[in-house]
């Protein structure tokens, strides 16, 4: 399998190709760079490539139908934003400029909050969340701090995040430095997914499903525990989560727990990943089956899978066979795909390296 | 015991220096029982000192670098998994009485078979094939009507699946979880029969209805083929329930569970003995232990301050793994010794080096097969790990 650091040697030997070129979509054609929606006529239904290259895409936030989006280009790197129809001929530089650190990221949270967007730096040189409202900034602000997990927007133009020592951390909006809002040391494991909602911050490790008031006054309240947990998502009166691998479960919770045990909303999911609730609909990954790629890197082939809350009482197959990089998922990895109200957009993997942006209109 | 086995323990560690590696104090598990704790048989056989070749023959020898580190045995046959020409993985086959011009690759087996059982007038495997791991069987003796029970499983370093009773067992190692599959297609459902506190140390083991294994700390038991919820076991005089607020912490005061095996009667555990109470690791003194099936005390087989890596048990005559003769201290190599149950120190003997991670050691009614290893040589160098080098046999221990 291929690790971090490989795939990073990867990245340091790729050539910069062109970005925002030719871009005519035609599916998983080999045009590369940024492409507009196809003429009128051409089916809404069927998915539809943003970008591909080899210069990867290591994060993004879906707003309705407005994509944000960071792209490398080796040791230099854009934050762009566009209509998701309009990505090649309107697309919007928020940023333009170094990596903070170096080598670029393999993928990151883009979290955005109330007109700010924050990604994690954390790769071997100056650590920290960086920041850059979604009208564009001179230069990212960059905040230190090591990241846990859990990053995630409040809603309000700040973020909150949990550091290596445990503590809960939250920055506001256009602040030059985070928060230390609680030291949850002990209290909590290694959170990934995150979510806030009201008083809340809601989050996830690998076996737990936990709460924490945003002002930090109580430790964490457990909600749920469960087997290999993968993602996280919020509802008003409820957070779903995918366990298991092999007999893959989407999991119900009440906001105040079920730590007798959640309801099952489908089961013999294989390998579900990345819960996320949108409206009325829950939306999650399966990895499906896997492949060997000829670097002999492992591939999931995953599906895009979806069903209508509450009782999730039949399962859809919103897209097939996403080549995703393999099983293993990053620590503090961005989520392979986003839902608005309007699209469903999502990862895949480009010829080994790079990335496939891709949509589907709801 | 433990003044016996300190004493012994104390001539071992001088033995070993002397590389020595002494079988330790093994019981004679006789009937009549020892009470827990105790060892009914003080004698302890110094089988150090016996030479392989009395007890074992060659039966193919293998080139370097060739062996997958599998073997089975059904019929006529021998059947191992081997690197070809091209350092492609294949499955071979040989006249057991006659191995060596009699080697043939088996046309309809593709893939990296990293796992073989016989059962029934299967062989069952676990495969990885253009990049994707499945667990199925072929028919037996040529290997044809390939069977794909469970499909596209993630990738994982250990599928060591247990074909038995119509189903095979098996966990993934990126999940706390033990699985079961009806053959011969599952229908693409497994089905999860419990769970376990650790990754690396699922030891899936049968014997009629019950299915066995083990996590290094617990030994799970599920009745009806998987059917019934498993119980949580600890490695204690009778093998009895834990008590469930040792489900979410350690348990400093259990033994550690190593190895597990069976036959129709017992259940077997290589553990690792904590007499301090205190968490153990491998460098507790090592034990091998059964417990009947059907509910009752414990009786202990061996007692040593070697560490015994695997145990297993074929109808009375139990093998196990201990440290290599060649270098005791030697993490990668090990010693493959039997004896009989009843008269285990009467009765031991070494079979020779093997690698500390075997499990190509397979029986038919007359003899054991496994597959012997030496020291790999490396640029020149030789080195600590050893490879596969022949197959050997040695025929079984008859009862006493």
């Amino acid at each position: 399998m291929l690790n971090g650091h490989e795939i990073s040697i990867f990245f340091g030997a790729l050539v910069a190709l062109g970005c925002g070129g030719n871009a005519v979509d035609l599916g998983h054609g080999e045009n590369r760079g940024w492409a507009d929606a196809p003429a009128a006529g051409s089916s809404a239904t069927a998915p539809q490539t943003i970008y591909q290259s080899e210069e990867a895409i290591v994060g993004f936030a879906l707003d309705d139908d407005t994509l944000y989006a960071l792209v490398t280009h080796g040791e230099t790197f854009e934050l762009v934003s566009c209509r998701l129809e309009r990505c090649r001929s309107e697309r919007t530089i928020l940023f333009s400029g170094s990596w903070l650190d170096q080598p670029s990221p393999l993928s990151t949270p883009l979290v955005l909050s109330g007109g700010w967007l924050y990604w994690i730096v954390g790769n071997g040189g100056r650590d920290g969340i960086a920041a850059c409202p979604t009208t564009g900034c001179g230069q990212p602000s960059l905040v230190p701090t090591l990241v846990r997990g859990g990053v995630t927007g409040d809603g309000e133009g700040g973020a909150y995040w949990f550091d290596r020592e445990g503590a809960l951390m939250r920055i506001a909006a256009n602040s030059p430095a985070a928060e230390r809002v609680r030291d949850c040391a002990g209290e909590i494991g290694e959170p990934s997914s995150g979510v806030a909602r009201g008083d809340y911050l809601y989050f996830s490790d690998v076996s737990s499903v936990r709460r924490i008031r945003k002002d930090g006054t109580r430790a964490p309240e457990l909600l749920a525990t469960d087997d290999m947990i993968f993602g996280l998502g919020l509802a008003a009166d409820a957070v779903y989560y995918a366990s298991q691998v092999l007999t893959g479960r989407i999991v119900q919770c009440p906001v105040d727990g079920c730590t007798t045990g959640g309801r099952t909303l489908a089961a013999n999911q294989r390998w579900p990943e990345g819960v996320q609730i949108n409206g009325t609909e829950a939306f999650w990954l399966n990895n499906q089956r896997f492949s060997q790629a000829p670097t002999n890197a492992t591939l999931s082939h995953a599906t895009l899978r979806s069903c209508a809350l509450p009782d999730c009482a039949a399962v859809n197959d919103r897209v097939s066979d996403l080549l995703l990089d393999g099983v293993i998922r990053y620590e503090n990895a961005g989520p392979k795909f986003a839902v608005s109200s309007r699209a469903i957009v999502w990862l895949e993997q480009f010829h080994g390296i790079g990335t496939s942006l891709r949509r589907l209109t709801r | 015991m433990s003044i016996l086995r300190r004493i012994m323990g104390a001539e071992l560690s001088v033995t070993l220096a002397l590389v020595s590696g002494c079988g330790g104090n093994v019981n004679l598990g006789d009937k009549s029982s020892p009470a827990p704790g105790t060892v009914a048989d003080g004698g302890a056989a110094n089988v150090a000192e016996v030479p392989n070749a009395a007890h074992s023959e060659p039966v193919a020898k293998l080139a370097e670098s060739f062996s997958i580190g599998t073997l089975a045995v059904a019929g006529e046959y021998l059947y191992f998994g081997g690197l070809d020409s091209k350092q492609a993985a294949a499955l071979y086959r040989c006249n057991k009485n006659d191995c060596d011009p009699t080697r043939e690759r088996l046309p309809n087996v593709s893939g990296f078979v990293s796992s073989l059982q016989t059962f029934g007038q299967r062989l069952g495997v676990a495969n990885l094939e253009r990049g994707v791991y499945w667990l199925g069987s072929y028919a037996l003796p040529d290997a044809t009507d390939k069977q794909i029970a469970l499909g596209d499983l993630p990738p994982s370093s250990s599928y060591a699946p247990l074909f038995h009773g119509g189903f095979v067992y098996f966990s993934v190692d990126l999940e706390y979880g033990a699985y079961r599959c009806a053959l011969p297609d599952c229908s693409n459902t497994p089905k999860r029969i419990g769970s376990t506190r650790s990754l690396s140390f699922v030891n899936f083991r049968a014997a009629g209805e019950l299915v066995f294994w083990t996590d290094g700390q617990f030994i799970y038991r599920a009745g009806a083929y998987g059917d019934e919820p498993p119980r949580t076991l600890v490695a204690d005089a009778t093998l009895s329930e834990a008590p469930p607020q040792s489900m979410t912490s350690e348990m400093p005061t259990s033994d550690g569970v190593v190895s597990l095996a069976t036959d129709d009667v017992w259940l077997y555990a290589a553990v690792t003995h904590s007499e301090t109470g205190k968490a153990c690791d491998s460098f507790c003194p090592h034990r091998v232990e059964r417990w009947p099936l059907a509910g009752g005390s414990r009786e202990i087989l061996i007692d040593t301050e070697e560490m015994i890596r695997k145990v297993f048990v074929f109808d009375g005559e139990l093998a196990w793994l201990g440290p290599s003769l060649r270098d005791p201290q030697n993490l990668d190599a090990a010693r493959l010794s039997t004896c009989r149950v009843e008269a285990c120190a009467a009765t031991t003997r070494n079979l020779g080096e093997v690698r500390p991670d075997l499990n190509a050691l397979v029986a038919d009614d007359t003899d054991l097969y496994w597959l012997e290893a030496e020291p790999a040589v490396s640029q020149g160098l030789q080195s600590n790990w050893v490879m596969d080098r022949q197959i050997r046999r040695a025929q079984r221990l008859p009862p006493p």
